[in-house]
């Protein structure tokens, strides 16, 4: 992993890339404690501190209450891991698409990858349980991504041609998820809002415990395709000249980001413009080499979520509203205000 | 191995038409090769080919006495670098990244390391003269900056066969002339150069070999002095030309009628 660019001690700007990863990390440990303290119950940060720590084995200050130990561990704990593993898998995943299409507006919801997992997810919930609808996500997400792959590829194999075939198979695919909703049993498959603007209101620690283990498989895919991003920023053509394996790099890249979508959206449902925005800010405080990138965006989406999320359960508390609601209000215009002007990230 | 490049009987053919026929050719290590001819002549396709990136119809290209089809990509990008006459597009990362990508066929190779990686691109960046350019966007270069930067990064490839589509056509005449001196020193040094060259002065001074390419064959193929005469040019151009002594250096000077 550690030659050419982005290794330490040849960089001058290796510093800087580090400081943003840690920096958004810093922000991230602070947004997990406020969505541990607010909510319909108020608990003290200091409190929840306190449960943390005994959580962990160690006995500082007072015995916290039991009802705030039962709230911060049983309900708002879960959530907010699975609000992390979430929003990371949403934040990675759009900048490995942008990457491999070169593309700045390929995000897996618009590529048909989130539709796919929908439906995947849907048919999963059938049964009734958690592990099987992020399961189902994880398929669905990486069939849909085999589909686009095969469909969208051209003679030119343009990356244009990859955008507009998830487009339309998304749409076909999101009419599949709306009949399976409304036609299964209510109990058991979520509404449609789940599936169209997400919620993180179901998370348990079974949830965390599928997701974290779908999801880190296509994680270290993904990041383990780092250099080969890179690589192909060049081009296809360049790529080829350069010994990489274009089509079997594309293959892993697109099964890792189906895997790793798919199983988030098995566990909150769809939430939009993670992807699409959180990786645009990160190039352009840290630079574009895909190692901090992916590494970034994992960091910058999960603090996305989890940012929304705290807002989703505080606009019209004690009601919750779904936490898409929140990322596409403020994602759709900064993402506007973002392409305005041309992209230049920093060396 | 012996880094010697041959094309034996190579055919090509697009559809119904016949982009080359019957190339027969060879290059040797310490020549610099222009091959030269007017637009659709097929350069661009015998470079492709030669470089193991389209297939030829019929006949074979060997790379150190080994056919180039059964060479794997990892190593066919150990032994060859090849640049494109499209250059990449706005690539967001620095000129040195860039430089460093040509690196990628030697990672885990036996005898590199990363210092060595950083070495060969501090020098290759060096020796093009855009240490100025080391910390700027790719993206915000002017084409001129992006050629000698796509160029530096072929270079760092270090292979023994180096094919170039036409690496000066954007540049200024001083960084053309430049540019071109430090190809030639590459191809002195031992490595097959083979480059294709549009401007003909530029191919008669600093190529040791010329290959004169008109629809899809080799009319001339030879030293510039020798090759590069008022009639052929005239005739494969349908352009009045005349090649006259240069009056500023030895060789000859080329003139558009």
């Amino acid at each position: 992993m550690a030659t050419g660019p982005g290794r330490a001690g040849d960089d001058p700007f290796g510093a800087r890339r580090r400081g943003v990863v840690v920096a958004l990390l810093v922000l991230l440990a602070g947004a997990a404690i406020a969505n541990l303290c607010v909510g319909p119950v108020h608990i003290a940060p200091a409190e929840v501190l306190r449960v943390l720590a005994r959580a962990a084995g160690l006995a500082i200050g007072d015995e916290p209450d039991a009802r705030a130990r039962a709230v911060v561990l049983d309900i708002r704990m879960p959530r907010v891991l699975v609000g992390i593993v979430a929003g990371a898998a949403a934040g990675i995943t759009g900048a490995a698409l942008q990457g491999l299409f070169r593309n700045p507006v390929a995000d897996p919801h618009l590529l048909g990858i989130g539709p796919g997992a929908s439906l995947g997810g849907a048919l999963g919930s059938l049964t009734g349980s958690i592990p099987s609808a992020v399961a189902g996500g994880a398929v669905g997400g990486m069939i849909a991504a085999l589909l686009v792959r095969r469909l969208g590829r051209s003679r030119a194999n343009e990356p244009s041609r990859f955008i507009l075939t998830g487009l339309a198979l998304g749409a076909a695919i999101s009419a599949w998820v709306g009949f399976v909703v409304f036609v299964a049993d209510r109990t058991r498959v979520p509404p449609i809002d789940f599936w169209l603007l997400g919620n993180l209101g179901a998370s348990t620690w079974a949830t965390l415990g599928t997701l974290s283990l779908t999801a880190g498989v296509g994680v270290v895919a993904l990041l383990g395709a780092a250099r080969t991003l890179d690589v192909l920023a060049l081009g296809e053509a360049d790529a080829r000249r350069l010994g990489v394996d274009v089509d079997m790099a594309t293959l892993v890249i697109l099964l890792g980001v189906g895997a790793v979508i798919g199983a988030a959206v098995g566990a909150v449902g769809v939430v939009v413009f993670i992807g699409l925005v959180v990786p645009h800010v990160v190039r352009r405080l840290a630079g574009a080499t895909h190692r901090v990138v992916l590494l970034g965006s994992a960091v910058g989406g999960a603090l996305m979520m989890l940012l929304a999320d705290l807002g989703a359960r505080v606009v019209v508390s004690p009601r919750e509203i779904p936490v898409g609601l929140l990322t596409a209000a403020i994602g759709g215009p900064f993402f506007l205000w973002l392409i305005r002007k041309p992209e230049v990230p920093r060396p | 191995m012996t880094p010697h490049l041959a094309a034996r009987g190579v055919s090509y053919r697009a559809g119904s038409a016949e982009v080359l026929h019957g190339i027969d050719l060879e290059f040797i290590p310490g020549q610099l090769v222009a091959v030269v001819g007017p637009n659709g002549a097929g350069k661009t396709t015998l470079l492709r080919i030669l470089g193991g990136e389209i297939a030829p119809s019929s006949g074979a290209v060997t790379i150190g006495g080994v056919l180039l089809r059964e060479v794997p990509d990892l190593e066919l990008a150990r032994m060859r670098a090849f640049l494109g006459s499209d250059g990449p597009g706005d690539i967001p990362f620095r000129v040195t990244t860039v430089v460093a990508l040509g690196r990628t066929p030697h990672r885990h190779g036996e005898g590199n390391s990363a210092a060595r990686d950083a070495e060969v691109v501090a020098m290759t960046i060096a020796e093009f003269g855009i240490p100025h350019l080391a910390d700027r966007i790719f993206g915000t270069l002017s084409s001129g900056e992006r050629s000698l930067t796509s160029l530096a990064r072929v270079m760092a490839q270090e292979c023994p066969v180096v094919l170039l589509d036409e690496p000066t056509g954007a540049l200024d005449v001083a960084i053309e002339e430049r540019t071109m001196g430090l190809i030639r020193a590459r191809s002195r040094a031992g490595r097959v150069v083979v480059s294709v060259l549009h401007d003909l002065n530029v191919a008669a001074r600093y190529a040791d070999r010329s290959v004169v390419m008109s629809q899809g064959t080799v009319v001339a193929d030879g030293p510039p002095e020798e090759v590069l005469t008022s009639e052929l040019l005239t005739d494969v151009y349908r352009h009045s030309m005349k090649v006259v002594p240069h009056p500023l250096r030895p060789g000859p000077l080329i003139l558009v009628g």
